[in-house]
């Protein structure tokens, strides 16, 4: 699967190059709306990653051609401009997603996928893992095919760490996925590991998927 | 004021000078009189014409002469009056004759009751002036000055609401006085001065704030990267780890910052129309997972339903900061309580006093001391700014061992 990266912070366009690449996808990076012109007109991408604030022009004009050329992309809007107005505004012009910098590198994986999965198989978006399956329609999880009830918690912080698959995720990442919020508040970590220990009790064998990285945070193999 | 009290202050001293006056002409008019008798003595010839003399006339006493009773000046005496059946004053002089020859005293006399009638007037007349003149005098000041000092109480009116941050500039008026136009024009020049400079700052806070996102950002992701290194020893993950929390602080001081930039720019509209009770429903559903982490409860109450006016974004995260805060400061297995009613909004929890000064809660970065639990010092500040923006009363109090906001609609 391929991506777009357009971004003019070469720092960062590496560091999400990095983070992707392991997982099964092509990742190219335009620091300017000229270059990612180009790039869009010779290929198609299932997802583009989108800076607002560019050089030689708005990310913002750049998504509405875009979507006036009807491309199948899903568009991620990344921006430091954490308004709301800006999220309703790039929302209203077909943006599919927003996030704000900064962000987890985790987090914008999940959500990558989920926008994928979203666009290519509608009617049909299941994620499999070995013994695991989960239909995120049906917000069912099955274990040998077997259902498994995990509440709604469980089931997030199960479906984030399948969109990282082989991924450290620290936990403040998971913290801020779960909760919608800053990492910041939480005193303690006890919750996720709470959480963490209650998922892999109900997932049986399956459980075993989950490692605990030792000071740092959890990883689904 | 002081014409009031000069004329107050003439009234004895004229009551005086009138009545010297007045004395003088009596004397002299007795004196004048006394200085006729050597022209009709002659025509007393017996001690009969001296009698008869004495009877006719009534202004006139006379009596043997005695030396204790002789007053070679005028002088004033007190004498029953028939007449009015009253005691009455009355002016004296004294000349000294010889008759048959026999020394007497002949007391020349005028009543002076004219000369009280005449002073009562007089100070009647005084006073009522002196009435007239004070009340038309303090009609006419307070008219005058307050006609005069129009201009200056619109100056003064103005300072007292004009706020740094409510960004009206009023052109200075043309007024009627040069000193008072001087003044307006100065005060309008230094507001805009200060004004400049204040949005100079601010855009400053917010253009730092914001540029500071870019390489917090690319911090994080390379964190996250080094996480993902096999060969990353124990030590090292807690190392980064730690850098990580602290990024996390960084990043969430920066956010703070730029949102009380962002409302002090102005950069929201008050538009919207806000239900208490959904908010707070909303906003309790968000943080549910950290109170879930603390195994605390939050219990909500909502008495009345209440409506305010306003901007949905700030609302939210001034409940959303209130309720962080609640949930950080309350025990594990504590109570949060949010009680709503129709003309406000209050949080409770249960937690020790603080040790600080209440005073200190909304000021920004105001932590007089460490604190173990995981504020940027800001929370509350923006709390309060997003309530004065939208002219909503916060307040705190400790009762019953519980830390209470109160938010008053």
């Amino acid at each position: 699967m391929k991506i777009l990266i357009i971004e003019d912070e070469k720092s960062l366009a590496d560091s999400m190059v990095k983070y992707l690449q392991n997982e099964d996808y092509i990742c190219e990076v335009a620091p300017d709306t000229q270059l990612a012109r180009e790039k869009l007109a010779l290929f198609d991408y299932d997802c583009i990653l989108l800076d607002i604030m560019l050089p030689k022009g708005s990310g913002l004009d750049l998504l509405q051609e875009i979507k006036a050329a009807k491309k199948m992309d899903g568009v991620i809007i990344i921006s430091a401009k954490n308004s709301l107005e800006d999220r309703i505004f790039s929302l209203k012009l077909g943006a599919d997603d927003y996030l704000s910098k900064p962000f987890h590198l985790a987090e914008l994986s999940a959500r990558i996928q989920s926008i994928i999965r979203r666009r290519n198989f509608e009617g049909n978006n299941i994620i499999q893992h070995g013994d695991l399956m989960v239909d995120l329609n049906l917000k069912i999880v099955k274990v040998q095919n077997k259902e498994i009830e995990l509440t709604k918690s469980e089931r997030a912080l199960l479906i984030f760490l399948l969109h990282n698959k082989g991924k450290v995720i620290d936990k403040s990442a998971i913290a801020e996925h779960l909760s919608g919020q800053s990492a910041m508040y939480f005193d303690n970590f006890d919750i996720i590991y709470t959480h963490i220990k209650n998922l892999k009790k109900k997932l049986g064998d399956a459980g075993d998927y989950i490692k605990t990285v030792y000071g740092t945070g959890y990883k689904l193999v | 004021m002081l014409s009031a009290l000069l004329i107050l202050l003439s009234i004895p001293v004229f009551y005086f000078v009138v009545n010297a006056l007045f004395l003088k002409s009596v004397d002299e008019s007795l004196r004048l009189e006394a200085s006729h008798l050597p022209n009709y003595i002659h025509h007393i010839q017996t001690p009969n014409d001296l009698e008869l003399w004495k009877k006719m006339d009534s202004d006139l006493k006379i009596e043997k002469y005695h030396a204790a009773n002789f007053h070679p000046s005028p002088f004033t005496s007190e004498a029953y009056s028939s007449l009015s059946n009253e005691i009455e004053q009355y002016r004296n002089f004294q000349k000294k004759i010889n008759l048959f020859n026999q020394d007497y005293l002949i007391t020349f006399r005028t009543s002076l009751v004219e000369k009280e009638d005449l002073l009562q007037s007089i100070l009647f007349l005084q006073i009522t002036l002196l009435l007239f003149l004070f009340i038309g005098s303090i009609v006419i000041n307070k008219n005058i000055s307050k006609k005069l000092w129009k201009p200056f109480r619109d100056i003064l009116d103005f300072l007292k609401h004009f706020e740094l941050d409510q960004n009206i500039a009023i052109a200075p008026k043309k007024l009627q006085i040069d000193e008072f136009n001087e003044l307006n024009q100065e005060i309008h020049q230094l507001i805009d001065r200060t004004q400049k400079t204040y949005n100079l700052q601010k855009e400053f806070t917010e253009n730092a704030a914001h540029e500071l996102q870019t390489p917090i950002a690319i911090i994080k992701s390379k964190l996250e990267l080094f996480y993902q290194d096999k060969n990353l020893t124990q030590n090292q993950s807690l190392l980064v780890d730690q850098m990580n929390q602290t990024l996390n602080k960084l990043n969430e001081l920066n956010k703070s910052l730029l949102l009380l930039a962002k409302i002090e720019n102005q950069q929201f509209t008050f538009k919207d129309a806000i239900l208490l009770s959904q908010i707070i429903e909303e906003t309790v559903d968000e943080l549910a997972f950290f109170a879930e982490s603390k195994s605390q409860e939050i219990k909500i109450n909502i008495v009345e339903e209440a409506n305010i006016k306003g901007n949905a974004i700030l609302l939210n995260q001034l409940l959303k900061n209130l309720l962080i805060n609640a949930i950080q400061y309350a025990p594990e297995n504590g109570v949060i309580e949010l009680e709503l009613f129709k003309k406000g909004l209050i949080i409770k929890n249960d937690g020790d006093p603080f040790v600080f000064s209440e005073e200190y809660l909304f000021r920004r970065f105001a932590k007089p001391e460490q604190n173990e639990v995981g504020g940027n010092g800001l929370g509350l500040a923006i709390c309060k700014k997003i309530a004065d923006v939208h002219q909503l009363q916060l307040s705190y109090s400790y009762q019953k061992n519980q830390h209470q906001f109160i938010l008053n609609f």
